[in-house]
């Protein structure tokens, strides 16, 4: 089964390598289109629990792998293929990658994701692949990178507005710091979200 | 008990509030119309005039901040008040280290991975009228579970006693909700 566009620019690697505040790529059009509509679907129809804490408010679902929802097994069983392990190592010069792992989330008016770095033991590689409808400025919902003065994340230097079918890819590392913006409207923010471990 | 609310200065309701509080799990006491209203004017008209320093270290918290202002700095030093929480808790306190925050739409602050070990009464006196509690802006205490949850109100005087692990963080107060800041003073009493 074909799932990407092959529409990656030569130059990605490139890209990555010098992104400032520290590598990433946002890569748009990334899946086919009927598939990425197809996940979309499946993920709206799966089972989402409310999760909160000092750091989040946000709804999650279950780990995809060993979902009983056919289409994001497929897709997850793709994303944690050896083609797009290979792949990812190809545009992050991370590797070896060994595995991957995939959650859902969904997050409505109000909820967040509070600036974290997102090193844990294994983590190499941190993906958000969005599957919500574009959002615009004042909808909230971007994905923002931090720079660091003096150790900490003192500034947004970077917003990436969710929009359909786009894939973003950053290095797991001590300065990886970004968030997730309030979503400020009534549109829903909807992910496939996780990491490349080696 | 200069500027307190006489409902709280009588023999019997400090016995009742000591009692209340070392009963409580955590350690804890919540005072609603702690100050008399003329000098909750005073201090609410100082609060006003305060320009807030911004403090945006994001992994850790995001609010303004300020030294307190002279009306709260003279009330917090006062023999009488010192009395007055010594009353509460039980034994003779030394000093009272407070600063004012500003917990705008967009403000938080964060619990740690490495907590040092407490022992001492943190305290808050909130000055927000009428928070919406779907803002979030709530000071939760936590010992591996939530174990008090304080929200912003107006004239309100909150004391925990934060042993062992316990830390607190301020939720994420959401713009999309807040129409106004909380505003409270927090400090430790030694």
């Amino acid at each position: 089964m074909k799932w990407l566009q092959d529409n990656l620019s030569k130059d990605a690697a490139q890209q990555y390598k010098v992104a400032k505040p520290f590598p990433h790529i946002v890569v748009k059009d990334f899946f086919l289109p009927e598939r990425a509509i197809n996940v979309r679907d499946a993920l709206m129809r799966d089972s989402f629990t409310r999760k909160d804490t000092d750091l989040f408010s946000f709804a999650q679902s279950r780990d995809i792998d060993g979902t009983t929802n056919k289409v994001l097994q497929t897709f997850y069983d793709f994303f944690s293929s050896t083609e797009m392990l290979r792949l990812v190592e190809s545009i992050t010069s991370v590797k070896p990658l060994k595995s991957s792992d995939m959650s859902g989330f969904l997050y409505e008016q109000g909820d967040y994701l509070l600036c974290h770095d997102d090193q844990l033991e294994g983590r190499k590689v941190a993906y958000i692949y969005n599957l919500s409808d574009n959002f615009v400025g004042t909808d909230g919902g971007a994905l923002r990178l931090f720079s660091l003065q003096q150790g900490h994340p003192m500034k947004v230097v970077k917003s990436v507005l969710p929009s359909f079918n786009t894939l973003t890819l950053f290095t797991v590392r001590p300065d990886s710091f970004h968030d997730v913006q309030e979503v400020l409207s009534k549109k829903q923010r909807w992910s496939l979200t996780g990491w490349f471990y080696g | 008990m200069d500027n307190i609310s006489p409902q709280y200065t009588t023999t019997k309701i400090m016995q009742q509030m000591r009692e209340s509080f070392v009963a409580g799990d955590p350690k804890s006491l919540q005072l609603t119309n702690v100050l008399v209203q003329p000098f909750l004017r005073v201090v609410l008209q100082d609060l006003s005039k305060i320009r807030w320093q911004p403090v945006h270290v994001f992994d850790r918290h995001v609010f303004g901040k300020a030294a307190l202002p002279p009306v709260l700095k003279e009330w917090f030093a006062a023999a009488a008040t010192k009395k007055f929480f010594s009353e509460i808790m039980g034994r003779q306190i030394k000093r009272i280290d407070a600063e004012v925050y500003c917990f705008h739409p967009g403000a938080y602050t964060l619990m740690q991975d490495e907590v040092p070990i407490k022992k001492g009464v943190t305290f808050e006196l909130d000055f927000t009228p009428g928070w919406d509690v779907a803002a979030g802006g709530f000071t939760s205490f936590v010992d591996g579970e939530e174990k008090l949850r304080v929200l912003p109100g107006m004239n309100q005087l909150t004391l925990v006693q934060e042993e062992g692990f316990m830390q607190h963080f301020v939720k994420y107060v959401k713009q999309s909700v807040a129409k106004n800041p909380r505003v409270v003073v927090c400090g430790l009493i030694n």
